[in-house]
Order: structure tokens, then C-alpha cells, then sequence
């Protein structure tokens, strides 16, 4: 599953310190995130996607 | 807080044993196996400060001690050392003769145990991937 947490992050000028305290998880989770080596659960995809004020689908993306 | 003050305890430990293996060896000569075990107990109290550390650190920044991906990789290193571990006490058992006493050999064997913990942490963060969602 790809995402566009990166791309995002640069447009509202966050760090992944920031992003990590906004969703309350740690820094390494972002990275792993970014890099696409976790999936995160539900809970987290929604947090991640409400903060940048858009849908999950908008946020992470499902490949073939 | 409570990190601060677990940290500085593991911090006393470490240097009061230090201190004692220094004491120690002024008197006598330290058998080669007792060093080991000594290196072992030094290793693990190194490695807990090491961590304590790093988690004062991101606790200032404000960021969680344990999230979900944490909680997954924890879950997952307890499985692999567990399975670990039973392999170690079988060799323990099998070359129990190297042990001077059967305290040496248990307190040993409990050291182990908690390095291997830390070897498949290290493992499991780096190795962590899409397959082992």
C-alpha cells in the first residue's frame, strides 16, 4: 500500500516529529509509514487523514 | 519522572558493579567463566541505560513510549526469543558441565535470555516489513 504522507507533510510544512505528536504515535512509526514498510491500522489511517483534512483513499493508496 | 529515576539506579548499579569486579580483582585472580558471565551482566546493564536514555530523550519531545508499531515489534521479538530461549536452555543443559555451580549456570542462563531479548528487538525493527504485517 502506497501513501502520500510525505507529499503531504511537505505541503503543510510538518515535521515528522510533528506529524507523530499529532497523531499520538512515535517518530519511527512515521518513517516506517513513509517508506511504506507498515500498514497502519484503521484508527491511525483515520487520524492521519483527518489531520490533513482528507479522506483515507486521498491518503493511502491500495496498488494492483 | 519515573524514567529519570530508573535510570539513575540502573546507572548506580552499573557503576557500584564496576567498582565491585575492580575491588574484586585486586584481591584474585577472576576465573575466565566468571568473567564472562561478569561481561554479560555488564552488556545488559549498558544496554538498559542505553535505552533508558533514548526513551528520556523522546519523552522530553513528547512522543508516546509505545504506539502500535512499538507494540507489534514487541510482540513479535517476545515470540522469536521465547523460542529462542527454549534452544539456549537445552544447550545450557547439554553443556552444563562448562558452569563451576548450578547458580552460575541458572543466573547465566536468565542473562541470556534478556540479551537475546534485546538481539531479537534489534532483529525484528530491522527486518520489519510488508510481509510481516
Amino acid at each position: 500500500m502506497k501513501n502520500r504522507i510525505k507529499e503531504l507533510r511537505a505541503r503543510d510544512s510538518l515535521t515528522q516529529l510533528d506529524l507523530a505528536k499529532a497523531v499520538n504515535v512515535r517518530r519511527e512509526t512515521i518513517v516506517f509509514l513513509e517508506k511504506g514498510k507498515y500498514n497502519p491500522s484503521l484508527q491511525l489511517a483515520f487520524d492521519i487523514a483527518k489531520l490533513f483534512k482528507l479522506t483515507i483513499e486521498e491518503v493511502f493508496l491500495m496498488e494492483d | 519522572m519515573k524514567t529519570k529515576r530508573a535510570l539513575l539506579i540502573v546507572v548506580g548499579l552499573t557503576l557500584a558493579f564496576s567498582a565491585g569486579i575492580v575491588a574484586y580483582s585486586q584481591m584474585a585472580v577472576i576465573p575466565t567463566k566468571m568473567l564472562i558471565i561478569y561481561c554479560l551482566i555488564l552488556i545488559s546493564a549498558l544496554a538498559s541505560i542505553f535505552i533508558a536514555i533514548k526513551k528520556v530523550k523522546e519523552e522530553k519531545e513528547g512522543q508516546p513510549l509505545e504506539d502500535e508499531l512499538s507494540s507489534r515489534i514487541k510482540h513479535k521479538a517476545g515470540y522469536l526469543a521465547y523460542v529462542a530461549s527454549l534452544y539456549m536452555w537445552l544447550f545450557i543443559f547439554l553443556f552444563r558441565g562448562f558452569f563451576p555451580d548450578v547458580e552460575t549456570m541458572v543466573g547465566g542462563g536468565v542473562l541470556l535470555s534478556g540479551l537475546i531479548g534485546y538481539i531479537c528487538k534489534f532483529i525484528v525493527k530491522k527486518q520489519f516489513n510488508e510481509e510481516s504485517n
